[in-house]
């Protein structure tokens, strides 16, 4: 079967084209971007994971701060991003934020509509893409990995003196 | 003007930013098509900028540690950026000719075929009137250059309120299909494009694992250039001139003494 076939067929299936018909509604929209972002996010830091840790050109101490790094990134982002994003593009949220924001537009539906689907889905990704994937999931997955490194410190430093105790009987 | 007409208790700035808001809205209606490509820009502006900088405050770990991790994120986001944009503008290209040449048809459906729905449109505006005149030139040579972007929709459909009542119900009919079809070939683009991204996702990675290591050497490479600059080791020639000053003033302070001893 050939490469358009094959689109075609996808593109005339009963999910497709369901899909499409969805899309006119402004929150559907924002939601589908949001997660087609996070799809792309959680399966790059899945492979990035995996491609680390058989990368011999990377010096071993740093390997696995960068593997555990990307992985808690790959787990936080999703979490945070969706959260993040299905509250900014709750319909109530943004009726509201709409309506005082475009007033001087009431009295044309025609741009008050499409000045409230450029904003909801813009607003959706500023929060999602930027603050909760870039700002909050890096503080959320440094704060993880730290804590997983200096775990073993932690736990060394709980032994020792036991150890002590035990070699001077 | 009356002077009891004006109004005293208005405050400039809140006429100021009653514009603002006016000059937001109308900037906020004018936005057309956000979809994968705005996703991207994103994406982009957040791996670039944003991550280095949260990584490179927040974290304990060690300087050299941190840096690696932090440097990563604008190398993986330029090679996405190269890769996905490339997709998405050809692929799109691509997926456009296809569908207006009909490949997505079915017998029941032409729902992705802009093109079809577009000659049926102008057919009918065409038909509308007896002799063409300027306003349906303009339509047709603005949607043959740009495109139907947002702005022509309104236009089209307040010059739609102006044609005569027994042509008005085809057009607007013939309207809504082209619309519908240009909207559905435009989401199907964007989800091809994913669809596309998500593929390519493992050569994205795996490019990037093999550049990353290459481009973090040559950043350290440098800077190592650069604190040897700052700190040069010192040279043979100060070595010697320095054992140099030592004997001279050994020299000096045995003549001294000699001179003393003389004197006493």
């Amino acid at each position: 079967m050939k490469i358009p076939n094959i689109i075609s067929k996808a593109a005339n299936s009963n999910f497709m084209v369901k899909h499409i018909e969805k899309c006119n509604d402004p929150k559907f929209l924002t939601r589908t971007l949001l997660l087609t972002s996070v799809t792309k996010d959680v399966f790059a830091y899945g492979l990035r994971v995996h491609n680390t840790l058989n990368n011999d050109s990377i010096p071993e101490d740093k390997k696995q701060f960068s593997a555990d790094m990307d992985m808690a990134s790959g787990i936080t982002t999703a979490i945070v991003q969706i959260c993040a994003g299905f509250l900014v593009s709750n319909e109530k949220l943004q009726n509201g934020i709409s309506n005082k924001l475009f007033k001087s537009l009431k009295n044309d539906p025609r741009k008050f509509g499409a000045a409230k689907t450029s904003f909801s889905a813009i607003s959706t990704m500023v929060v999602a893409t930027l603050l909760a994937k870039r700002i909050l999931t890096p503080l959320i997955a440094t704060k993880i990995v730290y804590r997983k490194e200096h775990k073993n410190d932690a736990d060394n430093s709980l032994k020792t003196p036991k150890q002590n105790i035990n070699t001077s009987a | 003007m009356e002077v009891s007409k004006l109004n005293y208790n208005t405050p400039v700035f809140k006429g100021k930013s009653v514009n603002f808001q006016k000059k937001v809205a109308n900037s906020f209606a004018k936005i057309d098509g956000i979809g994968e490509g705005a996703s991207i820009a994103f994406d982009f502006l957040g791996k670039a900028a944003v991550v280095p900088a949260v990584i490179m405050l927040s974290s304990k770990e060690p300087k050299e540690k941190k840096e690696y991790s932090a440097f990563k994120n604008p190398v993986a986001a330029v090679i996405q950026l190269a890769l996905e944009v490339p997709i998405l503008f050809f692929g799109g290209i691509g997926i456009e000719k296809a569908a207006n040449k009909g490949v997505f048809d079915t017998k029941d459906s032409t729902r992705y075929n802009e093109k079809l729905h577009k000659d049926i449109f102008i057919k009918e505006l065409k038909n509308s009137v007896q002799e063409e005149n300027d306003d349906i030139k303009n339509i047709i040579d603005t949607l043959d250059k740009k495109g139907l972007s947002r702005k022509m929709k309104e236009n089209i459909e307040d010059f739609i309120k102006t044609t005569p009542n027994d042509s008005k119900d085809v057009l607007n009919k013939t309207f809504s299909e082209y619309k519908n079809a240009h909207t559905n070939l435009y989401h199907l683009k964007n989800r091809l494009c994913f669809a596309a991204a998500i593929i390519l996702t493992p050569i994205i990675c795996a490019l990037e694992n093999k550049l990353h290591p290459i481009i973090m050497d040559k950043i350290y490479e440098e800077e190592h250039r650069i604190e040897a600059k700052k700190h040069p080791k010192p040279k043979l020639l100060n070595l010697i001139s320095i054992e140099q000053f030592k004997l001279n003033l050994q020299s000096l302070q045995r003549t001294e003494n000699l001179n003393k001893g003389a004197a006493k």
